[in-house]
Parts: structure tokens; C-alpha cells; sequence
């Protein structure tokens, strides 16, 4: 056969396997989906609010907190720390500009249940096992956090501390969403160096 | 023939290749291409229906109660499929929603619940999925700050 036929032959079958494959810019998610179920199940994926509460008291550098709420929402109110990563953004880019570093835990929160949810298992399903959810949102954040009272005679030391994480975690929450949005970065900033100064006794 | 005789390792791989394709594109035991496309719905809450909205789907409509529906309408219903969340992916429960026409509702309780399970059987090719929610705006922020709400010890 002459040369060329055969690369004709070639090129042909070559476009016809281009044609049939999937595009490559596409991501799907390729864990496997029995063990995804499992893993998107098991309750070690939550973190309560009062788990969340004390990792933004203590400024806990091993995680990242994700708010997936608009860019409005998150301007109006977010948590202490958090990063906005709306979430449609978060499934029409690539996940894994946010989600790459292996040393911390991504801790995904909106409103409700339903975009948290959806993402732990989106972000899963992509192997990016540090990924977990505030349970309940920022409306649970609300009723635990910002309208806990304490009624009654006693208090047990465990009860105090709880109590005492969530009235810190609510003034800082208050403190960060009274301020413009320009402020809120410094205030975050100072919030660090004031608590280094009160650590380190008298400096 | 003498094409086939020339080239024979070339098709070969070709078919290989070729198979390999088709077990990715249509294979139910695995994920579908395009996880952003297949989450589509969710971005808009065009997944989300009501209790009002459940009587002009019930016809055609599969409903699927994963946990401990609280619904009374839906209660009222009589084929309910149970199906607990752990064994949504079985082959049988799968095949049975990948051949269903209508609309598929998923009922539960736990709304992180419904999120999981509506997220995993899209990204199985599973189309028309519903989460029944008891509320309209399933994503709203109920609670406003205010600036002297937080009780001091």
C-alpha cells in the first residue's frame, strides 16, 4: 500500500477515536462510588458549630473555613477567618485551587445543609479527602452560637468552657460583621496581634 | 483483509482504546464525564421541590424515602420505596432508577441527607432528581445580627 493511504488510514481512525472520547477538560469524579457513599455517610465528615467555634478562637492554622454563600451574603455576614468561594464557582472551576493543601481541613459552610453537602461530596469524589461540613450551617452557627444563654444555679467545668468558647467565637463573630468590608481584613489582623500580646504577658 | 493483516497491531490497541471509552461513558458502576454538568441543577435549586409542587408530579414520579420523612401528603401516598441510604448504589435499586422515565423524589428528614444522595445519583447519569423540601426558601438565613444579641456570661 503507498505511503499515503496508510497515513490517510491512520489519521481516520485517529479523528474517529478523537470524535467518540469525551472531552478532557471535563472532570468527573473517579472514586470509587460505593466507597464515596460510605465515606460521604460516616458522621466524621461534620464538625459541630462548637468544634468550628473553638478552631476560630484558637486560630487554628489546619483549617479553612469555606464560606459557599454569594459574594452579597458573605459581605453581609460570614465567619471569622472564612474565604468565599461561591458555589457555583466552586463547580464550574477547579476545585482543586482551593482544596490543594493536603495539611489543612476545608470546612465548608452556607445557610443551610443543602451546598455544604453537595460540595463534601463533589470535593470527595475528586479525592480531596480534607474536606468536611459545619453541620447545620450558619442558621445552626445562629441558634448555638449567637443565642446561647446560660440559665440555671450550677455550671459544670465543661459547660463553662463550652460557654466560654461560644461567647468568645459570638463577640468576635459580632466585632468582624459590624466593620466595613475594608476593615474586616486588618480587624482579623489585629484580633492575631492582640491575642499574641495577651499570651505573651508583658512585653 | 490485507489492510487488517498490515495494521493488526494498530487495531488492536485501537479496540482496546475503544472499549476502554465506552466502559467510561456508559458504565453504571463508575462516575459520568462532566461531574460540573451532571451538578447543574443544584446550582440554581432547580432540584428543589415543595409539597405543593408533589401532586402535579405524582403520576410518573418515583418517591424514594432515604430517612424518616416527616411529610403528612407524603404519608398519604401508598408506593413509597424505602431504600436506606447506605445501599442507594446497590445494582438493583441503581437499574431501577437509571430505567425510570418520570421524575425520581428523594424524602428524608435530613436535609445533608437528600444533598449527598441527590449529588452521588447525578453523578451516576441518574437525570430528574427531586429533594422534597419543607421549606420554600430551603437556603435561607433565618436569623439577622444584631449587635447586643450575644449573651454575656
Amino acid at each position: 500500500m503507498e505511503i499515503r493511504k496508510k497515513i490517510s488510514v491512520i489519521l481516520l481512525i485517529l479523528g474517529i477515536l478523537l470524535a467518540i472520547l469525551p472531552l478532557s477538560s471535563s472532570r468527573s469524579l473517579f472514586v470509587n462510588p460505593s466507597k464515596l457513599l460510605s465515606e460521604v455517610l460516616n458522621p466524621n465528615v461534620y464538625f459541630t458549630v462548637d468544634q468550628t467555634a473553638k478552631f476560630i478562637v484558637n486560630e487554628d492554622t489546619t483549617v479553612r473555613i469555606i464560606d459557599l454563600r454569594s459574594n452579597e451574603e458573605f459581605r453581609k455576614i460570614c465567619l471569622p477567618g472564612a474565604i468565599n468561594i461561591p458555589y457555583n464557582s466552586f463547580i464550574k472551576s477547579d476545585p482543586g485551587l482551593y482544596l490543594n493543601d493536603k495539611s489543612k481541613r476545608n470546612i465548608f459552610y452556607s445557610n443551610g445543609d443543602f451546598y455544604s453537602n453537595y460540595a463534601l461530596v463533589y470535593a470527595r469524589g475528586l479525592d480531596y479527602r480534607n474536606s468536611y461540613v459545619m453541620s447545620g450551617g450558619l442558621n445552626e452557627w445562629f441558634r448555638m452560637v449567637m443565642e446561647s444563654k446560660f440559665s440555671g444555679e450550677r455550671i459544670s467545668a465543661r459547660e463553662n468552657s463550652l460557654f466560654e468558647i461560644r461567647t468568645r467565637a459570638g463577640k468576635l463573630f459580632t466585632q468582624i460583621n459590624t466593620l466595613p468590608d475594608s476593615l474586616k481584613g486588618k480587624f482579623m489582623v489585629s484580633a492575631r496581634f492582640a491575642s499574641r500580646k495577651l499570651d505573651g504577658g508583658c512585653e | 483483509m490485507e489492510i487488517f493483516k498490515q495494521f493488526r497491531l494498530f487495531f488492536v490497541i485501537f479496540i482496546l482504546i475503544l472499549c476502554a471509552v465506552f466502559y467510561r461513558s456508559f458504565s453504571n458502576s463508575i462516575f459520568r464525564y462532566d461531574a460540573a454538568k451532571m451538578a447543574l441543577p443544584s446550582l440554581q435549586g432547580e432540584n428543589i421541590i415543595t409539597e405543593e409542587q408533589i401532586p402535579g408530579m405524582m403520576d410518573k414520579a418515583l418517591i424514594i424515602d432515604i430517612g424518616c420523612s416527616d411529610s403528612v401528603l407524603v404519608k398519604s401516598v401508598k408506593n413509597i420505596n424505602k431504600i436506606s441510604p447506605d445501599s442507594i448504589l446497590d445494582k438493583k435499586y441503581t437499574r431501577k432508577l437509571l430505567k425510570h422515565e418520570g421524575p425520581i423524589i428523594l424524602l428524608s428528614s435530613d436535609n445533608s441527607t437528600s444533598a449527598k444522595i441527590w449529588m452521588l445519583l447525578s453523578q451516576k447519569g441518574i437525570r430528574n432528581i427531586y429533594i422534597l423540601s419543607y421549606e420554600k426558601e430551603f437556603e435561607a438565613l433565618k436569623y439577622t445580627l444584631k449587635a447586643d444579641s450575644l449573651s454575656m456570661p
